[in-house]
């Protein structure tokens, strides 16, 4: 018998198995006279192993691609919903010739339309191509309005990072903040390299990632890609928990704060957290790693979503793979919409903006007319991700209608994705008055019938604040303008004035207090105005940090919950996701 | 019961005092491990027990307190005992022969088959609640393999298995057996480890590999500097008792224990420093230490799998001709032979990733496990060192 086939033979009977009665054949193949199945058992085990270790020590013939043992091919995403228009089979960049890509794309309008309705790689790229296009001497002046105008508005935290090339070239408050914010993180990011350095060689012995605050931490990870190796690998060192076992709050933390990281490096520890099955660390690693552009990321989540049997996992891992553009987990996802657990439901419907297709508008509309403002926030939101024409008018309506500033703003967002999609399929929203964008910064409040006297008062005692300020007498600077709100109750700016003071020395008790009456005085106003908006989300949180400190966790989160009611789209993305983040832990902790 | 509040604050205070941040005890076979994070005074035992008395042990031998009670007048889980009782070696030969038994009856088509399940059971329940890491590991690729129906990788396992059992039954107890059962069954294995002094140690790689669960054992894999040798450090993942730090890391290591019957030599790192400021002298250097060949890649291979039947894991750090060809996923070495990649996936992914990588820099290192397939040996990567003009980079693929 030549010695391929009998190797073959050794196979065949180590896969057919030798139960029953043992074949002559085999035994006199095997060369063995003991007629027992162990005896066999060990001769066939030792006669494969020798042929295998005699085959070791030759050259390799070329293999073929078959050959590659467990080869699965490379996923390639198919358009959920037969989408046979050009947002459906635009690619991000293409080498074939004639073949559009966003990468080649010069016209401004469809490139804005493409940042606001299509999937999280096409905006990447558009925002990618827009920061080149800016760059072009020639670009025309409509160009730069329109530019200017959407930025205005476009509050993606999934873009955070990629607009910023934009916000650059852009004029204005825009790019001097996106110059800021690189300028700080690229300190805090040194300052950190020397720390991490320090700490593994003994130097230094507190951990020096964790102990930054959450939206620090956060506005430092939405950077990753500037990052070095050194501060990358801590950052994986404790994704893995090779600095010792961390507890699950700060595993979250750590994870969470990585959500929009989108940095390849990642892509090791990320996928070890998912094969590790440690529930909820494995929702925050499949959050993380779906919006990283790497071929490995696929394998990692089909394999963890395989293998998840609980529900909330299950369906994060679901919408972590529609992210890549795998829609296997649609119909299991729309029939966990109907869960009596509010948990899962929400979940369901935040994995919708991924898998879902225009037959889910109707059941997501439903839940965006909620009470509960935060349920109809995320409903808008998944509105306008799934982009169908369908929901339009209802947005539209709700828009309008909004009394709760979350609201409001995730329904104009949804329906400005909605009309880019349109547009970019050729289609124009008909029958529908698109809301303008809520511009009113005239004071909610009707204006007290104060004299002239009244108000020159007023001013003066703001005004003394103001020079006690100057002059580094606080106290006296708070009292005036105490007095001076109370003299004009209708006036909102020394309460804001002095809020910020009390915030400046941590004192978040009173600060709230204050920016709670600016609100109810001029709320549109700090909404649009992104330095108070900063200073008012951050003060709430600070203040619900503190409130968890102490175990109060209902009203932490009742703070959390009211700050969420605002429109919160000046607010920098790395605050915000904060402020999303402590209020879903809390809530999952039961918190109220 | 923990420590007295007055004992781990001294404790604390002493270690924080003398910049000590890490003490390891060993004692009747577990070790104790007391060590500082954030200012606070940790500590974990190998027995897995919560304040059990080789901690306050520990404790009082460092704090020059007597100790309240002797350990022998304890009860102690059984665990890392000096010697293995000989029925506890004869139990275990009895389970890994059926465990053979029962997969080579039922076939690779039935490896569902109630008897096989039976016999992997019996294997892991004749360890107690702590399943020693390399038998765990053995476990794991066993079911690897089975599931995949890979004849080869079954074929090698079990026959090695069959091995050991005889081994075992002999009652060997000459050096190279205990160094055996070491690499079998960690410190559970009795005898004393092999040690080494001054090492040089580059991380260049780490993985999650498949133990009693899935991803349980975290892999970190070491080139000495001054040798090429390549050696591996172990743990099980949640467990502390390994050393510290990211991957890659450079290591001057003064004492570490190894195991030198496992392939690659299982290391662990009792008195070291690290850093993560490695110069480009020192990649340099490790580049300069890889395989060009694949000839004797193949043969360390070969002697590694000979050495160790059903443990050993050769692993290679091969500096290629250019990266992966875009057909055959295949790398080559400097006389034009084949490495093909190959991996859970197909791993057309490591090699998009890595052409993705030599398309702007040179591809000066790759480092993987070498499995053996039906028609011969391939590439799991793990890692790549790229060149970028006169500095490198190493890039985890897992």
């Amino acid at each position: 018998m030549h010695e391929p086939a009998r190797r073959a033979d050794l196979v065949r009977s180590l896969r057919q198995g030798i139960a029953g009665t043992i074949d002559p054949d085999l035994r006199a193949r095997l060369a063995t006279d003991e007629g027992d199945h162990r005896a066999v058992a060990r001769a066939l085990l030792a006669a494969l192993v020798a042929r295998d270790d005699a085959g070791l020590t030759a050259p390799r013939a070329e293999p073929r691609a078959a050959e590659i043992p467990g080869a699965r091919t490379s996923f390639v995403p198919v358009p959920q919903d037969a989408d046979g228009s050009f947002l459906g089979h635009l690619k991000t960049r293409s080498d074939v010739a004639g073949e559009q890509s966003v990468a080649s794309m010069s016209d401004v309008p469809t490139l804005l339309a493409v940042l606001r309705a299509g999937s999280l790689l096409q905006r990447r790229a558009a925002a990618r191509r827009l920061a080149a296009r800016l760059g072009d001497p020639d670009l025309a002046v409509e160009d730069w309005r329109a530019v200017i105008e959407t930025f205005g508005t476009l509050r993606d935290v999934e873009l955070a990072y990629d607009l910023l090339a934009c916000h650059a070239v852009l004029p204005g408050e825009a790019s001097r903040e996106a110059t800021e914010t690189r300028r700080e993180v690229r300190e805090m990011a040194t300052r950190l390299t020397r720390e991490v350095l320090d700490y593994w060689e003994g130097d230094v012995e507190a951990e020096p990632l964790m102990r930054l605050s959450g939206d620090a931490r956060t506005q430092l990870m939405l950077h990753a890609r500037d990052l070095d190796d050194v501060l990358l690998w801590h950052v994986c060192a404790l994704v893995e928990e090779a600095c010792g076992p961390s507890d699950l709050a700060n595993q979250r933390a750590l994870l969470s704060s990585l959500r929009y990281a989108s940095d390849p490096r990642l892509v090791p520890s990320l996928a070890s957290v998912l094969a590790s099955g440690a529930g909820p660390l494995v929702i925050e690693a499949a959050r993380a790693i779906s919006r990283i552009e790497d071929p490995r990321v696929w394998p990692a989540l089909v394999d963890a979503y395989e293998r998840s049997v609980i529900e909330a996992e299950h369906i994060a891992l679901g919408a972590a793979l529609g992210r890549v553009g795998d829609v296997r987990a649609a119909d299991y996802v729309r029939s966990q919409l109907a869960s009596e657990d509010e948990a899962v439901k929400v979940r369901a419907l935040e994995a919708l903006r991924t898998v879902g297709s225009a037959d889910d508008v109707p059941a997501v509309l439903a839940i965006a007319r909620a009470k509960d403002p935060v349920l109809a926030s995320k409903a808008a939101h998944t509105l306008g991700r799934i982009s169908d024409g369908r929901g339009l008018a209802d947005l539209a309506r709700l828009a309008a209608s909004a009394e709760v500033g979350s609201v409001r703003a995730a329904a104009e967002e949804a329906v400005a994705q909605i009309g880019a999609r349109l547009v970019l399929r050729g289609e124009e929203p008909t029958g529908v008055d698109l809301p303008v964008s809520s511009a009113d910064v005239t004071q909610t409040l009707a204006p007290a019938n104060l004299t002239f006297g009244e108000r020159v008062r007023a001013l003066r005692l703001y005004l003394t604040g103001r020079l006690w300020l100057v002059l580094g007498a606080t106290e006296r600077a708070l009292a005036r303008f105490e007095d001076a709100a109370q003299s004009r109750p209708d006036w909102s700016l020394p309460l804001i004035v002095a809020a910020t003071l009390y915030a400046a020395r941590d004192d978040f008790v009173q600060a709230l207090a204050l920016f709670r009456r600016a609100l109810s005085l001029s709320r549109v106003r700090i909404e649009q105005s992104p330095p108070l908006i900063r200073h008012v989300a951050r003060c709430f949180l600070r203040r619900a940090e503190q409130l968890e400190r102490d175990g109060r966790l209902a009203i932490a989160r009742g703070l959390l919950d009211e700050v969420l009611r605002l429109d919160l789209r000046r607010v920098p993305s790395s605050l915000r996701f904060e402020i999303g983040r402590r209020h879903e832990t809390l809530r999952l902790m039961g918190g109220g | 019961m923990s420590l007295e509040p007055t004992v781990r604050d001294a404790l604390q205070l002493r270690m924080r005092e003398r910049g000590v941040t890490r003490v390891n005890v060993e004692l009747d076979g577990e070790q104790v491990t007391l060590w500082l994070r954030d200012g606070a005074l940790l500590e974990r035992c190998t027995c897995g027990g919560e304040g059990c008395e080789h901690l306050h042990h520990a404790a009082s031998l460092l704090d020059g307190s007597a100790p309240s009670t002797s350990l022998g007048a304890v009860e102690l889980r059984a665990r890392g005992r000096a010697s293995v009782p000989s029925g506890t070696l004869a139990s275990l030969a009895d389970a890994l022969d059926e465990v053979a038994l029962s997969v080579v009856r039922a076939g690779l088509a039935h490896t569902d088959s109630p008897s096989i399940q039976r016999a992997m059971a019996q294997l892991l329940e004749a360890q107690g609640e702590h399943v020693p890491l390399p038998l765990g590991r053995f476990v794991g690729r066993l079911t690897d393999a089975l599931a995949a129906a890979d004849a080869s990788a079954v074929a090698r396992l079990l026959d090695g298995a069959l091995r050991f059992a005889e081994r075992l039954r002999r009652d060997d107890v000459s050096p190279e057996a205990v160094a055996q059962r070491r690499a079998w069954l960690g410190p559970a294995g009795g005898g004393a480890p092999g040690s080494r002094a001054d090492l040089s140690l580059l991380e260049l790689a780490r993985e999650w590999v498949t133990g009693c669960d899935r991803a349980a054992i975290e892999r970190r894999y070491l080139l000495d500097l001054a040798t090429g040798e390549l050696a591996c450090e172990e743990r099980l993942r949640g467990a502390p008792d390994v050393s510290v730090g990211p991957c890659p890391r450079a290591l001057t290591v003064a004492f570490a224990e190894v195991e030198e019957a496992a392939r690659p030599a299982r290391l662990r790192l009792l008195q070291y420093t690290l850093t993560l400021r490695i110069g480009d002298a020192q990649w340099a250097q490790a580049v300069a230490l890889a395989d060009r060949e694949l000839a004797a890649v193949r043969a360390r291979c070969r002697r590694d799998l000979e050495a160790a039947p059903a443990l050993a894991e050769p692993c290679v750090w091969f500096a290629p001709e250019g990266p992966p060809d875009g057909d055959t996923h295949a790398l080559r070495d400097a006389l034009g032979e084949v490495l093909p990649l190959a991996g859970a996936h197909g791993d057309d992914q490591a090699a998009r990733v890595l052409r993705a990588l030599a398309e702007s820099d040179v591809l000066a290192g790759v480092f993987g496990r070498l499995v053996d397939g039906d028609s011969g040996l391939a590439l799991h990567p793990l890692s790549a060192v790229v060149r970028r003009g006169a500095t490198h980079a190493l890039y985890r693929l897992r």
